[in-house]
């Protein structure tokens, strides 16, 4: 368990420290910089996947259907 | 199993170039403090909230509604990732933005991939099918 702790410990740090040093080289603050990756980007990125996956998927089903249909 | 194993490669592709851009960006940075620093963001701000001068958008006009709303959002995500009885916040965090997220993301971008491979092998059957035809 403390092993555990240790690890999460060092992972936390590890993720907060590349946050801050991100922050530090694109010139804005750690709070925005958390802003930018975990309440824009992060959800961006989920919902254009969720989009292309939804799109694609249709696009297989209607292609799949016209197929059956012509044979 | 093939399916397993090309996830498992796209999962180690993704994982060893954002753990290779952490490295880099945390080497080349200087060592981390609980200082505060006036000029730039330290640990203390994970702990303390950043100071003043260190927020740059609210120097924008037109931004500054935007770090409101924005402000508001984190505050609340911290507070409700903050109000677990079972875990502490370290731990729902990064099982949260470490673990489940980036692994939804993973397997959206997986999907994705594949769509993208099977509506390419229709596409090339249908020349295929009409010659025959």
């Amino acid at each position: 368990m403390n092993m555990l702790n240790n690890l999460i410990n060092i992972v936390y740090w590890f993720c907060v420290d590349f946050v801050v040093n991100l922050g530090n080289l694109l010139g804005i603050s750690y709070v925005e910089t958390n802003g930018l990756l975990f309440l824009i980007l992060f959800p961006l990125c989920t919902l254009v996947l969720l989009m292309i996956v939804i799109f694609q998927g249709i696009r297989i089903l209607i292609r799949g259907k016209s197929w059956s249909n012509n044979a | 199993m093939k399916r397993f194993r090309d996830f498992l490669i796209l999962f180690l592709i993704i994982f060893s170039t954002f753990f290779f851009l952490m490295m880099t960006v945390n080497t080349f940075s200087a060592r981390p403090t609980y200082q505060k620093q006036l000029s730039k963001c330290t640990r203390y701000c994970e702990n303390h909230g950043c100071i003043r001068e260190h927020i740059r958008i609210n120097r924008i006009e037109f931004l500054i509604p935007f770090y409101n709303k924005m402000s508001r959002v984190y505050d609340w995500n911290i507070k409700i990732l903050s109000d677990q009885k079972l875990v502490g916040y370290k731990e729902i965090n990064i099982f949260v933005y470490v673990i489940i997220w980036p692994l939804i993301m993973l397997i959206l971008t997986y999907l994705a991939i594949q769509q993208h491979i099977s509506l390419k092998n229709q596409r090339q059957r249908i020349p295929k099918n009409e010659h025959a035809q």
